[in-house]
């Protein structure tokens, strides 16, 4: 059956008044790159990259079990190498307190000759001298 | 008429110019020049070496003076002059800076000099060595007090030499052709060599040249060899330092007209100390520097 004219018009008067109102499509444009953006910031922080892991972990399917129960023998393995170890303590040498005694230098020494005599060998006399 | 030492083509002006330079030179190098050879022998002691000095007039013609190195007996020794042995005794000799006094039996012309008995100013001076080989230059460098850690009895002049070091007692002159000292030894260092100051060869020749010894002043006071500082440790009792007011702790800064800066400047200004002869003695007391004169009497061993 054909519409008739009058049914015709009664659906392009519709059609008119859903029309979105002017500005609409650019509103909805502005927010959807607006969404997008704040979806992108929330991504780089730590939560974000938490949230990709565990998206990750949960498009591997039932393999996901085994992932895991590797990375958690390396953990241990890395953990009992790189643990340090206890340092050895003699305990049979007792305990006692390192005392430090400055002893100043001896002082150089010095001769008075008593004769004019300037060989390597000639001794003179040290300390207190009388004049 | 052509003058036989000039070039054609010199001219006179130049000539006399270089006739005067050379008069000057003959001027200057005149007190050099007349002194005869005077050469001392001192044979070997027992187990030592001999020893070769020059002997220098000192007083007159009759007194010189020679080195006698250790080692040496000081009591035969043979003079000659120019070669020419001459008949000569030992009137004097001190151990302590081993100078011997020789009186020749007969005046010798020699030539005396005068000597430079304030030698203070001559510690960096131009000076000239009378040698065998004829006057050699050299250079006076400062005082030597110490020699490794050996303080000497009385300081010597350093001297630098322009050629080989000039055997013992060779006297040193100044430009005045006064004697300054004598040369002592080598340094053991390229030219360089120890001279006894003038002075020192007056104070020995003072007590020895009579057939004495050297007999210092005393005045009753103890040093520390060991102490840079010049600090007086103990005064001793009923001495001229005690007599005076010297007290222990204070520290020399004079003894007549030496500075004393530290130790070896004390002993050397102590060696000339005459006895019965007044000093003034200066030191600091705390913060204040005060002065005494002292009598320095013979030392109390003698």
């Amino acid at each position: 059956m054909k519409p008739s004219v009058e049914q015709l018009e009664n659906l392009l008067a519709l059609r008119r008044d859903e029309r979105p109102e002017e500005g609409y499509w650019q509103d909805f444009l502005c927010e959807f790159h607006q969404r997008q953006r704040e979806r992108a910031v929330v991504r780089t922080g730590l939560k974000g990259f938490f949230g990709r892991v565990s998206e990750w972990i949960s498009d591997l399917g039932p393999s996901k079990w085994a992932y895991g129960a590797g990375l958690a023998y390396a953990t241990v393995a890395a953990m009992a190498l790189l643990m340090p170890k206890d340092a050895e303590v003699d305990q049979t040498t007792p305990a006692s307190p390192v005392n430090y005694q400055v002893i100043p230098a001896p002082a150089p020494t010095v001769e008075q000759l008593d004769e004019l005599d300037l060989s390597p060998s000639t001794q003179g006399s040290a300390g207190e001298q009388v004049f | 008429m052509q003058d036989p030492g000039c070039p054609r083509r010199r001219r006179p002006a130049q000539c006399l110019g270089w006739m005067l330079m050379a008069s000057a030179a003959l001027c200057v190098a005149e007190p050099v020049a007349v002194l005869p050879r005077l050469q001392v022998d001192f044979p070997a002691a027992s187990g030592g070496k001999v020893s070769e000095s020059t002997a220098v007039p000192i007083n007159g013609d009759s007194l010189l003076v020679a080195v006698v190195v250790p080692g040496a007996d000081a009591g035969n020794p043979t003079l000659r002059m120019g070669g020419r042995l001459v008949p000569v005794r030992l009137v004097g000799y001190d151990p302590v800076s081993r100078l011997g006094f020789l009186k020749a039996q007969d005046p010798l012309a020699a030539g005396s000099r005068d000597w430079l008995l304030d030698a203070g100013g001559s510690a960096a001076a131009r000076l000239q060595a009378l040698t065998p080989g004829g006057a050699v230059n050299c250079r006076s460098n400062g005082w030597v007090k110490q020699v490794g850690g050996k303080v000497l009895p009385l300081a010597l002049l350093r001297v630098n030499f322009d050629q080989a070091v000039p055997p013992p007692g060779s006297p040193l002159l100044d430009s005045g052709g006064r004697v300054v000292g004598i040369l002592f030894q080598e340094s053991g260092s390229g030219n360089t060599g120890y001279a006894i100051p003038a002075e020192a060869v007056h104070r020995v020749r003072r007590d020895v040249s009579n057939g004495g010894r050297l007999v210092r002043g005393w005045l009753g006071l103890t040093l520390r060899a060991e102490n840079q500082s010049p600090q007086i440790v103990r005064v001793l009792p009923g001495s001229p330092a005690a007599a005076a007011g010297i007290r222990p702790s204070d520290v020399l800064l004079g003894v007549g007209p030496r500075r004393i800066s530290d130790y070896a400047d004390a002993a050397n200004a102590f060696f000339y100390l005459i006895p019965g002869q007044p000093v003034v003695v200066k030191v600091l007391r705390g913060a204040e520097p005060l002065e005494f004169t002292l009598t320095p009497a013979k030392p109390q061993a003698e």
